[in-house]
């Protein structure tokens, strides 16, 4: 790897700002800091960031209304920093286009390890390149085959189920949350009732896992949505 | 009230009584006289025959209602002692002598004998309609006594109205226009209909209105109603609405002075039960109070203790900088971590804490997949214990349980925390949910070293009464916390020691939803 990405981080907070920036910096990120919502708008166009850290609770501008600016011109991946406990807001980002969220506190692992996928899902959406397989642990999915194995057994799956499954495959790692998944499966005007896409969910789980209450593939993001393991 | 009550004392009379009576005073009349007959025929009694016809009358008017039978069979009595015994024989003659005065005389009897007969016969009924009152009502206030909550004594009163009249009663807790609670109880299934048509519904929301009596008891013919309506009230205050439904359209003086009694009963039960609630509702207040000022305490001197800590472990290091060989800086390290970490812990279930209502204690629930909710709460905790190990059993079937995930959660992170930390083993935890009925029982299992007994009734009321503060702190808020979490979703919390050595919690959450709908609405989209 000979250039590493380049990172902006929106955040208010000086000392917390000063540990992301350490951490990335020492994992030779390019760093770039606003420290407000307008700067950060005007610091986008000129620097090109490769992917930004956004927190929700901005000073002036409201961080759901800057991801909407963004929004309106580039595709650069946006991961939001939320504190817990606001699963509207959360949620709100995702479907604004946000591509991962990370709940304040954090540890700089779980940060770096979105910021990998992240990186990873839009270089692989720039370039083309569409997976014919998707490998983790035991779980393989063959996508031309539509063939779902784990541990070399085949997994029988229903239509709608193998549809989910295969849509958090392919952006595994990252959430998805449950109006996207209904919105992709179902089309724009399916009810949002993420009820019944629970369920299918629940047996998806009792399918694919060994114990549905320790999950091995699929997390839950309670009140948020699904994540796919990456790695 | 009582006023217009007096005017319905007269009673109608049906006309099967009538012709009854009638019947009876013919045979009586037709017995005696044949039975005079026969008497003359053989010549015993000649002169006095006019006992015999006393004797008719008084009969009569024992066996029949009213003085109208008496008053008849004395003038058919002198009418036939005319025809059959007195010259000329078989012809009526009215002409001789002193016989307005006999006449007069058995008129006269007849009426005292039928007014002292129907006087006796009132007396022996109403006497024992009154035992029968106070009997009933001696039960009724017995039942009421008894009864704890509003529901329960609105059911008795109508128990006790249905029984003592024998008619179709419906019974309204507040504004019948939109009562807290109604009841029926009917004699026939259509009655219920009449209460619930909009004129005797409206005469019902009158009488709760106005606080007085309204419907038939007011004036039957105009207003065309079938029921008439009592409103439950005390001086000042109309709690409610009796209304009865009488079979025959008619009703007794009687049976409103005694429905007024009843009323009382109720009401007295009802002013007791608002006491209590009172009294009830004090009481949590006095709950929330002391759990309130608990928390407090325990929050700050558990807040303060990791503070210090911090506090103490950056200050040697920013001070100390180059006398601090690389354990111990690693150490001071490792202790602002944990201590940080524990903080977020804290706040996170303080912030819990203001989830929860304040006016209510409750919470919004959401159906939730108990698997999903359990499966995160154990990824969280094994983010900040690495090393522990929970074994986690669910059911094979799908639970859905209505409750506020993010706070079941914490229940569950700070339940598993405590069996990490403060079991004193690194034996695997063992969380496992169950269904029983209509209800799921989540419990956490550790094999360390149990709670102290003499601690397990009170381990939930946040007292940390550890001996050192420090090994056991967080133990008393986490489960305090957890305590109001479960009774904010009604359900229940329990700590015990096992057999097998060690601690178990088990918490119990009400499941009200099936997956019925779910599984019908599934299938329009598959």
């Amino acid at each position: 790897m000979s250039m590493k990405a380049k990172i902006l981080i929106v955040e208010d907070e000086v000392p917390i700002c000063n540990f992301i920036e350490m951490t990335l910096k020492s994992k030779e990120y390019g760093v770039l800091c606003a420290k407000n919502g307008q700067e950060a708008l005007s610091m986008i166009p000129s620097h090109c960031p490769d992917l930004v850290l956004l927190d929700l609770g901005l000073p002036d501008l409201d961080g759901i209304t800057v991801l909407k600016h963004l929004r309106s011109w580039t595709s650069t991946p946006v991961i939001v920093v939320s504190a817990r406990g606001d699963e509207t807001d959360k949620v709100e980002a995702l479907d604004l286009g946000a591509d991962d969220y990370i709940v304040k506190p954090f540890g700089t692992s779980e940060l770096l390890a979105r910021i990998r996928t992240a990186l990873r899902h839009s270089t692989s959406i720039h370039s083309g390149t569409t997976q014919n397989q998707f490998c983790v642990k035991g779980l393989k999915i063959d996508f031309p085959k539509r063939l779902v194995t784990i541990d070399s057994k085949e997994v029988h799956l229903t239509q709608i189920e193998y549809k989910i499954v295969s849509l958090l495959a392919k952006s595994a790692g990252r959430v998805l949350t449950y109006d996207n998944i209904i919105t992709e499966l179902w089309g724009p005007y399916a009810l949002k009732d993420n009820q019944i896409l629970r369920v299918n969910m629940a047996n998806i789980r009792r399918k694919l896992e060994k114990n549905p209450a320790a999950p091995e593939y699929i997390f839950t993001e309670v009140g948020v949505g699904y994540r796919m393991v990456e790695e | 009230m009582r006023d217009y009550l007096r005017q319905l004392k007269s009673v109608k009379l049906s006309p099967s009584i009538i012709l009854y009576d009638l019947f009876k005073t013919i045979l009586i009349f037709l017995v005696a006289t044949s039975f005079a007959l026969c008497v003359v025929e053989m010549k015993v009694i000649i002169d006095n025959i006019f006992g015999v016809y006393m004797l008719a009358v008084a009969i009569t008017s024992v066996i029949t209602r009213g003085y109208i039978w008496g008053i008849l069979s004395s003038v058919g009595g002198v009418i036939a002692v005319n025809f059959f015994f007195t010259y000329p024989y078989f012809a009526i003659n009215f002409s001789m002598a002193g016989y307005p005065v006999t006449f007069a005389l058995l008129l006269l009897m007849s009426v005292l004998t039928s007014a002292l007969t129907t006087r006796v016969k009132k007396a022996a009924i109403l006497s024992a309609m009154r035992e029968r009152r106070a009997e009933n009502l001696t039960k009724m206030s017995n039942a009421l006594l008894s009864a704890n909550t509003l529901n329960k004594v609105i059911e008795i009163t109508l128990d006790f109205f249905f029984q003592s009249n024998h008619c179709s009663v419906v019974a309204y807790l507040g504004n019948p226009e939109n009562p807290k609670i109604k009841l029926f109880q009917t004699l026939k299934s259509q009655d219920e209909l009449i209460f619930n048509s909009p004129l005797e519904l409206k005469l019902a929301v009158d009488a709760f209105t106005k606080n007085e009596v309204c419907g038939v008891v007011l004036n039957p013919k105009v207003q065309n109603c079938k029921g008439s309506y009592i409103p439950i009230s005390s001086e000042n205050k109309v709690y409610g609405v009796i209304g009865l439904l009488f079979e025959n359209d008619y009703v007794l003086l009687d049976t409103y002075i005694f429905s007024e009694i009843m009323i009382s009963q109720t009401i007295l039960a009802l002013e007791r039960q608002a006491i209590e609630e009172k009294a009830q509702q004090i009481l949590l207040e006095k709950e929330k109070e002391k759990m309130r000022s608990n928390l407090l305490r325990a929050v700050s001197h558990d807040l303060r203790t990791p503070l210090t800590c911090i506090l103490g472990a950056t200050t040697t290091l920013q001070e100390n900088k180059e006398k601090i060989n690389e354990v111990t800086f690693d150490q001071l390290l490792s202790d602002i971590h944990h201590d940080a970490q524990w903080l977020i812990h804290m706040v996170e279930n303080l912030l819990s804490i203001t989830k929860i209502s304040s006016e209510d204690a409750k919470v919004k629930k959401q159906d939730e997949i108990v698997e999903e909710i359990v499966a995160e709460s154990v990824s969280r905790i094994l983010k900040r214990f690495p090393n522990s190990t929970i074994n986690v059993s669910v059911p094979e079937e799908l639970l859905i349980v209505p409750m506020d995930a993010t706070l079941i959660e914490q229940v569950l992170i700070n339940l598993l925390e405590n069996a990490i930390r403060h079991s004193g083993t690194s034996l695997p935890v063992r969380l496992k949910v169950s269904k029983e009925q209509d209800e799921a029982i989540f419990t956490v299992t550790d094999y360390g070293k149990g709670i102290d007994p003499t601690k397990v009734s009170t381990i939930f009321e946040g007292k940390s009464g550890a001996v050192s503060a420090d090994a056991n702190r967080g133990l008393g808020i986490g489960l305090s916390i957890c305590k109001t979490i479960i009774l904010a979703h009604d359900g229940r919390i329990f700590a015990k020691n096992h057999n097998c050595g060690g601690a178990s919690f088990t918490f119990v959450l009400p499941m009200k939803g099936d997956l019925r709908n779910v599984n019908e609405s599934k299938n329009t989209y598959c």
